[in-house]
This record gives C-alpha cells, sequence and structure tokens, in this order.
C-alpha cells in the first residue's frame, strides 16, 4: 500500500534522518528542506506508522515537520494529530532534571529531539477514518 | 384467560405505547425514513429560482475553507428562510467551541433572532402549506453540478438531534449519491421527501449525472402537526406490525 509524505526540515549542515517503518516494511530518508516521500508498504489490518528520527544534532538543532500524509491515497488529515512522539532523551541529559519530561507528547508534527512519531493505523483506510468519526462523540 | 391484576408500570405502558416522535427522531439513531410529505411538483420556474453558484461555505464563513477545500467540489446553496441579521446571527452562532451544522444553528438560535422569508414566491407558499413560519427554522437550496461532491464527514448537533433534516429532491438525476456510512445510498428518487439523519453517521454525496443536483433543506420543529403525522405514518411503514 502506498504511503506519501510530505516532510520539511531546519537545517545548517545536518540534514535530518528519518527511518520510516511499519511492522514488515523500513525505509531510510534524507530529509531535505522539502521532501516528498512516496514508497510502498506490506501493511498489517492492524499496523503502525512510525517515524523516527535518527541524527538529531544538538549543535544544529535540525527539525524535522509532517506536513501532510496520505495513506492508499487518502489523506489523512484529520488523523495526523492522533500520531504521538515519543522522544529518546539523552541519558545523561535527564539525569540531571529534577522533574522528569513528558514521555510522549501528543499531538506532535515537529519532530524536536531524537524519538520516533508512531501513528496506529488499520486497513482498509477509508473504514479507519468512517470509524473514528462514529465513535467521535463530541 | 382471567384478567389478572398486573403491575401498573407495566399496565401503563402496555396501554400507553404511543408513537413519540422524540424518541423515533432523538433516540433511534435512524438513518434516514422517507416522509409523505406533499408539497406539490417542482416546476422549471422553481428549478431556475433554486439554482445558485453561490458557494455554501463562503457563506456561513466555514473556517479553514482553503485547507480543506479539496473535500468540497461546487458545494452551493441559497438561503430562503432563516435569521433575518443573519451577520448579527454568524457571529453569535460561530462563537462555540464545536462547529455545528447551519440546521443545529437555526434551531438552537430560534426565540434569539427573528426569523422570515428572505423572499415570498410560489415556493414559500408551498412550504407553507405544509408548516407554517412559526414552525421553520431554516430553508435553504443545495446546488451540487454535475462532478460536484462533498467528502464523507460527520455533521454535529447542538441539541442531540438525529433524524433532523428534511430534505427535498427538487432535482435528482440517476448518477446522484448520498451514502451513509454502513447503510449503503439513500433510495433518493426525484420528487422524494426524506428525513434525514446527518448526524450520527459519516456520510457523503457525489454528483454522477449530467444535469444539476438540486435538493430544499428544511429545519423545522418536527412537532408541527404535518410533519409529525408524517413521521409517525413513515415509522408505522416501516416498522410496524404487518396484518395479513
Amino acid at each position: 500500500m502506498k504511503i506519501d509524505i510530505e516532510l520539511r526540515s531546519d537545517y545548517r549542515n545536518t540534514k535530518p534522518i528519518c527511518k520510516i517503518y511499519s511492522k514488515k516494511t523500513t525505509y531510510q530518508v534524507v530529509v531535505d528542506k522539502e521532501q516528498l516521500f512516496s514508497r510502498d508498504f506490506e501493511l498489517d489490518e492492524k499496523d503502525t506508522l512510525n517515524i523516527e528520527f535518527t541524527n538529531k544534532d544538538g549543535v544544529d538543532d535540525n527539525v524535522v515537520y509532517l506536513d501532510r500524509i496520505l495513506v492508499d491515497d487518502i489523506d489523512i488529515q484529520h488523523f495526523i494529530y492522533e500520531g504521538e512522539f515519543f522522544p529518546e532523551y539523552a541519558p545523561d541529559w535527564l539525569k540531571e532534571q529534577k522533574e522528569l519530561p513528558p514521555s510522549s507528547y501528543k499531538p506532535c508534527t515537529e519532530l524536536r529531539l531524537k524519538g520516533t512519531w508512531k501513528l496506529q493505523i488499520k486497513t482498509p483506510i477509508w473504514k479507519m477514518i468512517m470509524e473514528k468519526w462514529i465513535q467521535d462523540e463530541r | 384467560m382471567k384478567d389478572k391484576k398486573i403491575p401498573k408500570l407495566l399496565d401503563d405502558a402496555i396501554k400507553r405505547n404511543t408513537h413519540d416522535i422524540d424518541v423515533i427522531t432523538k433516540n433511534l439513531k435512524l438513518p434516514w425514513l422517507k416522509l409523505d410529505l406533499d408539497f406539490g411538483v417542482w416546476d422549471e420556474t422553481d428549478i431556475a429560482y433554486l439554482r445558485t453558484s453561490e458557494d455554501w461555505r463562503t457563506k456561513w464563513k466555514f473556517s479553514d475553507v482553503d485547507k480543506n477545500s479539496y473535500q468540497v467540489r461546487n458545494w452551493n446553496g441559497k438561503l430562503l428562510f432563516g435569521p433575518e441579521k443573519f451577520d448579527d446571527f454568524l457571529e453569535l452562532s460561530s462563537a462555540g467551541e464545536h462547529d455545528h451544522d447551519e440546521d443545529s444553528k437555526c434551531r438552537f438560535y430560534r426565540e434569539k433572532f427573528k426569523y422570515g422569508w428572505y423572499e415570498t414566491n410560489t415556493i414559500s407558499r408551498r412550504i407553507n402549506s405544509v408548516i407554517p413560519d412559526n414552525d421553520l427554522n431554516l430553508v435553504n437550496s443545495y446546488v451540487l453540478p454535475p462532478d460536484g461532491y462533498v467528502f464523507p464527514h460527520r455533521d454535529y448537533a447542538i441539541d442531540g438531534m438525529g433524524l433532523a433534516k428534511i430534505y427535498i429532491a427538487v432535482k435528482w438525476s440517476d448518477g446522484n449519491v448520498f451514502g451513509q456510512y454502513g447503510c449503503g445510498d439513500i433510495p433518493i428518487k426525484q420528487g422524494d421527501v426524506f428525513l434525514i439523519n446527518n448526524y450520527s453517521l459519516p456520510h457523503w454525496v457525489r454528483n454522477g449525472s449530467d444535469e444539476d443536483r438540486i435538493v430544499l433543506d428544511i429545519s423545522a420543529n418536527l412537532h408541527s402537526s404535518k410533519i409529525k403525522e408524517s413521521i409517525i405514518r413513515s415509522f408505522k411503514r416501516c416498522f410496524g406490525q404487518v396484518y395479513g
């Protein structure tokens, strides 16, 4: 199943590198200032789209932005905010903190730390979107 | 069998269980109900009056119109009956936490503003022959040209309604679709009148025909006598006991 991701990045010298993977498929992408990622994934009926920011450079302060995601040619605009970012704090830095930082951030579409953004997905995608609307009790 | 005294609660329930349109329209979450309301036949003059290229979302100042523009193609509409001071109404009704649909807003603020027809003509007279002004909240046309569509979405109501939208298919050619998730397409034919629930399920529309699709949308007090009677008749037809 095709997944398209519109990415952006900020960096001075170190282009961000992301590992993008599901349970059975993995890719790596070097993120330019503007980057369109488009690849086929083997997806289980219940799967997770992972975007792992692997080379955060604290000096360069490079950042990855997730602007748009299409799965199976369907824009999941309404669900991109369901994605949760799990940072990997540097152990030495973490020891120095009096209060522990959050273990995850949601919503989060800006990856400013080393870590992995995760979005639970179910196929078929159109049905996943319908089911989420049905469960919306606002 | 000899009559035996039964508990009062059960006795009342058995003897007094009449149809309650609040239960039918709010609690059941039925996706649609075909009504037998008679508004007459819509002629070419009516159709010409209802036809418009005015963008419905712009008229109602929808937020994120540009961001969401890919989800809608040529969804147009014309207001016929509603709040007279429309801009004041929009300002007040848009201040809420969530986006509620236009019908719901017009129901909610019915006593707060003066409502009326923006123009009286054969259409207003024909609607008034079934529903008096004091039972109307909103009357508008929806016009969807060929290849027009609205993506799957769900609407939300301030007042917990389910079945609420009176939907008259003034011009509805083959190739039009109004889908309700998990229920198939609403079996609409030109001239039909349906009571539609756009609050419980995701739904979508597409005009796959070669002609404009023109609908009259009416938000009304469902207790208005002719509407209420029609809802109960329709409900009985769909769910009532069938006698040999």
